[in-house]
């Protein structure tokens, strides 16, 4: 259903090149959903907007495919990509408070984007956002149609969203932490409203999170990604089960949990690399427990490891009995990069 | 026990909905926070959960002096805040700050950062310039960022590296509470656990007293040390984390418990989430008797008793630093849909 | 030691990122340049045009009268003898000082009170913004026409006219901005550190609005000055022998046959003039947009 292809974003700043998407692949069966998890500035909300064709001023795709219903959605006309936004390809923004206009009735503003693509009347266009208002799980949804934004709690501010994005049942539908502000009933709620989606109109879902169990709960699959690439993924079982990257393990030991004593977090060390001056190597060396002089010098491509569906980039994948607590003892460990090559870290 | 630092009583935020064009005219009352009374004391964390819109940024805003409440009083150390005005007011809410849930929108674009940190400072005639200068660097330094970043603009930085900034901000004036409204709630998991580790930090050197309101209740079972659950408008139960987790007591927080994602496919492939019937009542006008009979599945359960709809349950002891209000409580805890819901959260299927 | 370090560097940091940003701006379109280029040439004519022309432009020479361009009248004279290069070059003068004081009336008394309406709100707000509702609902230029003819024929009649034209516009833009901002996280922290209404107004608020209204500043002078030429042409601005270059244009109208150059040149000052303001004021609104909305707003194809 969609398929990216090597994808290549960069934004050109005041300063310099910034290398957010290098050479992503990404591929979503209908009534699949797609996980896509990574650090900050990784480039999760950048390969979603190049998709959509709405990526930020400076921001150009160098190179790739967007395949989508049998067309590359990079080679379409301006107007054939607009009647694919909305219908085909919805989309839910990262950042609910710049995405509603302060000053209109949340009610108008999903209205109109439902008149914005199809010839209904007001009131039918009116009934329909009441419909969708309850559908998110918005009480009394007729009282809330008059209602500005900033009378909404943030969490109702977000179902908003979630209501217009749904407003013409796309095929697929893009999620960028869709509940980021939603207690656990409602995100349940909510994300049982996407499951729908996949279920029964067999659209696919794109979701971003960084929250690892609405992962666990909804994707069938989850790319991990990091420094704009993505450096590893697999069925959700097998990551949860057999994590391979040592960001996964990172990412997998970060996470607070409620069962059993509550044990000091382990947060990654160290920062992500700066994207204006990429390393030779793998972006994660520096910060990795693994590395070895390999990793400093060679950038490890995307290549199936422990069975077909289980793909990661990286020289020196962590074992399983590595995966707990603790620093992996390996020979080869290499701190720092050989003389001549630079480390990278911002 | 420590001493109580902050004590609500009975507070009530009633925030009028106002409707039409020309002649603008009050159509009722949301009451977002409906009679609260909770403790914070001195250096701990009080965790606080609950439904969305059940006026958990309402509590923390009143708290710190931005809304005004309706009824009901905000005590910092035995002193009356809530109706304190000019100088006084500002003194004593100085020792209340707050940290902001966007790091996005939490600073002012056009600041250089160290000017946003510096603004409380400013505020409040805290020294001479060189002087404050000196203190935001160290206050930048306090937080892990580094002092080379003082002059750069927000839009220079993470989105963690900018909640560490608020935090500075938080904490300019030495405040004896800080009220931290979902403060890790749009960080990835890393710089997520990295921003739980520095607030606890603060906490131990500081004597910080912390109100974390947050969603995710693996998050706020890591750094708090009770933990109070709301629900439209008032607090259904308040206990020490770990009781919390081990053995909620009220219905609402079960349902809480059995939604709360884990990060195990196995377990989440296990998981029957309790659904709640209906809708969320409206905060303008909200059931009579016990607030949450309307989708409370205990009550399905008992066969419907009465009491629920007609008598409102106060929030009552029931046990060491255990409060509850459910007329049921007890069968609530034995419950085997409670027993379940705590096995699949704790993330044992 | 550090500190001292720090904070001397921060003035120059200031300039190099104005610096940079004036270079990205003018390098990010070839439009943007343009623009920019014209309204800094028309600004500097303004100055220094009396100074640089060759003559008196109320100077009145019956024996040169309607002579078409030379190397004496580049632009040619009208049918006083007056050199309407000279008169064109004073126009320059006329139109920018028109355009300063409409817009400078027009956006202080706007800006402000959108800012302090969105900010109380209530019905001080609503009234504020019925009021401009009122005047929005009339088209702009007959309403100036209206006002100008109704205090009479002058060019002060004709600003004062379209300062009260302009006004609601910015009332509404400011008001739209500060309901934005002022639930905004930043406003929220200044409040809990101890920030009174004027220092939210006079440090945060005035400061996110201004871009915007700077943008909508520099795209509105083009119209104020057509808007006062236009007052002119109708006889209801500038009066002679103010070389206006509306007025220019009146007077030499019946003249296209005789003398082509007297309402052409005027005319095409007046349109370079406009172009150049509306290509900086588009220039920077898409420019500034994407910045003001944070990191994912201002989303383009
Ligand atoms: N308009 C822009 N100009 C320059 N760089 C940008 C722009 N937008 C994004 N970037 C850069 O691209 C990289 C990827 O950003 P992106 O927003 O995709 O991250 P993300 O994975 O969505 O992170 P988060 O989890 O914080 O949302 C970042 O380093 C970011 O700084
Ligand atoms: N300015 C306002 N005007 C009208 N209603 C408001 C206003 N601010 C808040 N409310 C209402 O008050 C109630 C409590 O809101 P509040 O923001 O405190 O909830 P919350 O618990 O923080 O929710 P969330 O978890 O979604 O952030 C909600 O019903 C909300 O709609
Ligand atoms: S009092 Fe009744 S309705 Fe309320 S929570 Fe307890 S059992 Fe449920
Ligand atoms: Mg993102
Ligand atoms: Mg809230």
């Amino acid at each position: 259903m969609l398929s990216v292809r090597d994808l290549v974003v960069r934004f050109s700043t005041g300063r310099g090149v910034v290398h957010a998407v290098n050479g992503v692949s990404l591929d979503v069966e209908p009534g699949g959903t797609l996980g896509l998890v990574g650090e900050s500035g990784s480039g999760k909300s950048v390969t979603s907007l190049a998709i959509m064709r709405l990526l930020p001023r400076g921001g150009r795709v160098v190179s790739g495919q967007v395949w989508f219903g049998g067309r590359d959605l990079l080679r379409l006309s301006a107007a054939e990509m607009r009647s694919v936004r909305g219908r085909e390809i919805a989309m839910i923004l990262q950042d609910p408070q710049s995405s509603l206009n302060p000053v209109l009735p949340v009610g108008e503003q999903i209205e109109e984007a439902i008149r914005a693509h199809e010839r209904v009347s007001r009131p039918a266009a009116r009934a329909r956002a009441v419909e969708l208002l309850g559908a998110v799980g918005i009480a009394r949804p007729e009282e809330q149609l008059g209602r500005f934004p900033h009378q909404l709690s943030g969490g109702m501010r977000q179902r908003v969203m979630i209501a217009i994005a749904l407003a013409l049942r796309p095929t697929l539908l893009i999620a960028d932490e869709p509940t980021t502000a939603l207690d656990v009933t409602v995100q349940a709620q909510v994300l049982e409203l996407l499951r729908d989606l996949t279920d029964e109109v067999g659209a696919a879902v794109v979701l971003i999170s960084h929250d690892l169990g609405i992962m666990a709960r909804m994707a069938g699959r989850i790319a991990v990604m990091y420094a704009g690439r993505v450096v590893e993924s697999a069925p959700t079982e097998e990551l949860f089960a057999r994590p391979r990257h040592p960001y996964t393990v990172g990412l997998l030991r970060s996470i607070p949990r409620i069962g059993g004593a509550r044990r000091a977090l382990v947060p990654i060390e160290g920062s992500p690399p700066d994207l204006e001056r990429l390393p030779e190597g793998c972006p994660f060396a520096p910060r990795c427990a693994w590395r070895i002089e390999a990793c400093w010098t060679q950038n490890p491509s995307l290549a199936t490891d422990d069975g077909p569906a289980h793909l990661v980039a990286c020289h020196d994948p962590a074992e399983p009995e590595e995966v707990g607590p603790g620093r992996p003892i390996r020979p080869g460990f290499a701190p720092a990069p050989p003389p001549g090559i630079r480390a990278g870290v911002a | 026990m420590s001493a109580t630092l902050l004590s609500v009583e009975a507070l009530r935020v009633h925030i009028p909905v106002t409707r039409g064009v020309v002649l603008r005219r009050t159509t009722g009352v949301v009451r977002a926070v409906d009679g609260v009374t909770l403790d914070v004391r001195e250096g701990e964390t009080l965790g606080l959960v609950g439904e969305s819109g059940s006026g958990k940024t309402t509590l923390g805003r009143a708290i710190v002096g931005l809304v005004p409440p309706t009824a009901g009083s905000i005590r910092l150390r035995g002193v009356e805040v809530s109706t304190l005005s000019g100088r006084g007011a500002r003194r004593a809410r100085s020792e209340l700050q707050m940290v902001f849930q966007d790091p996005f929108a939490s600073l002012d674009p056009r600041w250089p950062i160290a000017r946003s940190v510096e603004e409380p400072l400013r505020l409040h005639r805290a020294g001479d310039r060189r002087e404050r200068r000196e203190r935001v660097l160290e206050l930048l330094e306090l937080v892990g960022l580094s002092r080379r970043m003082a002059d750069r603009y927000p839009h220079e930085l993470s989105g963690g590296q900018r909640q560490r900034v608020g935090l500075a901000r938080a904490l300019a004036l030495r405040p004896a509470l800080v009220v931290a409204d979902e403060a890790v709630s749009a960080l990835d998991v890393s710089i997520q656990a990295q921003i739980l580790n520095l607030l606890q930090r603060l906490q131990e050197e500081l004597g910080l007293a912390y109100l974390f309101i947050a969603h995710d209740l693996a998050v706020v079972h890591q750094i708090s040390d009770r933990i109070a659950v709301m629900y439209l408008g008032q607090i259904v139960e308040l206990s020490p984390g770990v009781d919390l987790y081990r053995e909620p007591m009220h219905p609402y927080t079960v349902s809480l418990l059995s939604a709360n994602p884990v990060p195990d496919p196995s377990v989440e492939a296990a998981r029957e989430r309790i659904v709640l019937p209906g809708d969320p009542p409206s905060a303008a006008a909200p059931p009579p008797g016990c607030r949450f009979h309307t989708r409370c599945w205990l009550r399905e359960r008992l066969g419907d008793p009465e009491i629920c709809r007609t008598l409102e349950p106060l929030l009552r002891e029931v046990g060491p630093g255990r409060s509850v209000a459910c007329h049921f409580a007890d069968e609530a805890a034995a419950s085997p849909v409670t027993r379940r819901a705590v096995d699949l959260a704790g993330g044992r299927a | 030691m550090i500190a001292g370090a720090v904070r001397d560097d921060a003035v120059p940091r200031r300039w190099r990122r104005a610096l940079r940003q004036t270079g990205g701006f003018l390098r990010a379109s070839r439009l943007n340049a343009l623009g920019a280029g014209i309204v800094a040439a028309v600004v500097l004519l303004a100055v220094f045009g009396r100074a640089l022309a060759p003559h008196d432009p109320n100077h009145l020479d019956l024996l040169a009268a309607l002579k078409p361009p030379s190397s004496a009248h580049w632009f040619g004279t009208d049918n006083l003898g007056r050199d309407l290069f000279s008169r064109v070059l004073a126009g320059a003068r006329i139109s920018v000082e028109v355009a300063v004081i409409i817009l400078g009336l027009s956006v202080a008394f706007g800006t402000l009170l959108g800012i302090v309406a969105g900010l109380v709100g209530g019905l001080l707000e609503e009234i504020v913004m019925r009021v401009t509702d009122l005047f929005l609902a009339f088209p702009a230029f007959i309403l100036a026409a209206a006002i100008a003819a109704t205090l009479g024929p002058s060019l002060n009649h004709t600003v004062l006219a379209l300062a009260v034209v302009f006004w609601p516009w910015y009332t509404r833009l400011a008001r739209g901005q500060v309901l934005a901002l002022r639930e905004r996280e930043f406003v929220l922290a200044a409040r809990v550190a101890g920030a009174g209404t004027m220092w939210i107004v006079l440090r945060h608020l005035l400061r996110n609005v201004l871009p915007i209204v700077v943008v909508q500043v520099s795209l509105d002078v083009g119209y104020a000055m057509l808007a006062t030429s236009a007052l002119s042409f109708l006889g209801l601005g500038a009066q002679p022998p103010t070389p206006e270059w509306g007025a220019i244009i009146t007077d030499g109208r019946s003249f296209i046959q005789t003398a082509w150059w007297w309402p052409t040149f005027p005319g095409i000052a007046l349109a370079v003039t406009v172009l150049g303001f509306n290509l900086l004021g588009d220039g920077l609104r898409d420019w500034i947009d994407p910045r003001l909305r944070g990191s994912l707003g201002g989303l383009q194809e």
